[in-house]
């Protein structure tokens, strides 16, 4: 009787792993991230500059995580789900790499050079691992363009 | 009783039936980028698996006793009746949970998990039928 519990426990066990595709909740780390940056020179010391990047993302709703890598700073977002239609049978999800390092002082500004790159990947309606295909280099994420009107808006002269 | 060729030729034809169907439920659940080549490998692979054993198990006799079926013999309703249900259920299976399950890997891993059983069943099955139906028709 125990043993027919037992069977049945690790049925019932493999059978709740074997639905549903496992999701990965924690950000990616700095090195997942391709190389393409999109660079900005803002106007603010790195403090202030890693500041407002975090205002801004957790007025998105987006939760990030800072790492220092001597001189830059970079801050990682969560993944954030791209808008599909319901005929679409592959969806997909982007994080962002903001990388901040302080710029030399010109002319009295305090300026720091502002990096983004994004990581986007997708998984199909059918599949269980997310991963980053050919057609997902080139995506550009839904929130990207605010990102950049965001980060435009205190560009360094 | 039932013509061996009539039963014999409605088993095989289950199995091939149950591989095309099997195949076009791939194409059908991976289309649109659904799933990529590296997901949908492993599957097809996972079908070869399964529907190689019984092909040729039903090969083997159909090939080798061609000869058997033109005599015109018979066998027993009952036994078609198994054979069909077993074989059937077994060939039909992969299409089944490619369609209904959520996720290409969980098919896969459904399928593995009762694949010594079903195999087992299927085989031994096929192998009493077409042994049954060479009885028969010698």
């Amino acid at each position: 009787m125990k043993q027919l519990c037992a069977l049945a426990f690790s049925l019932l066990l493999s059978g709740c792993s074997m639905t549903g595709p496992s999701s990965e909740v924690a950000p990616p780390k700095v090195d997942e991230f391709p190389q393409h940056e999109v660079q900005f020179r803002v106007l603010d010391d790195v403090d202030a500059a890693l500041r407002s990047v975090q205002e801004y993302l957790a007025m998105r709703g987006l939760a990030s995580i800072a790492t220092v890598r001597a001189p830059k700073i970079f801050v990682i977002t969560t993944y954030v789900d791209e808008p599909s239609r319901e005929t679409d049978r592959r969806v997909r999800r982007t994080a962002f790499r903001i990388a901040l390092s302080p710029l030399p002082n010109q002319s009295g500004q305090n300026c720091t050079a502002l990096a983004v790159s994004t990581l986007t990947k997708s998984r199909g309606i059918k599949e269980e691992i997310w991963s980053v295909q050919e057609s997902d280099m080139t995506f550009e994420s839904s929130a990207w363009p605010d990102l950049r009107k965001q980060i435009a808006s205190k560009a360094c002269k | 009783m039932i013509s061996s060729t009539y039963g014999r030729r409605i088993v095989a034809g289950l199995i091939l039936v149950g591989f095309l169907v099997a195949f076009l439920a791939l194409w059908f659940v991976s289309r649109g980028g659904a799933a990529t080549f590296e997901t949908v490998s492993p599957v097809i692979n996972k079908l070869l698996q399964h529907f190689v054993p019984l092909l040729a198990i039903v090969g083997g006799f159909y090939f080798s006793e061609l000869a058997i079926e033109e005599q015109g013999k018979s066998t027993t309703v009952e036994a078609l009746v198994l054979a069909t249900a077993l074989v059937g259920c077994w060939a039909l299976a992969p299409s089944i949970l490619l369609l209904a399950s959520e996720t290409l890997p969980s098919a896969v891993r459904l399928l593995d998990s009762v694949a010594v059983i079903g195999t087992s069943l299927a085989s031994a099955c096929l192998a009493f039928y077409f042994s049954k139906s060479s009885k028969a028709a010698t």
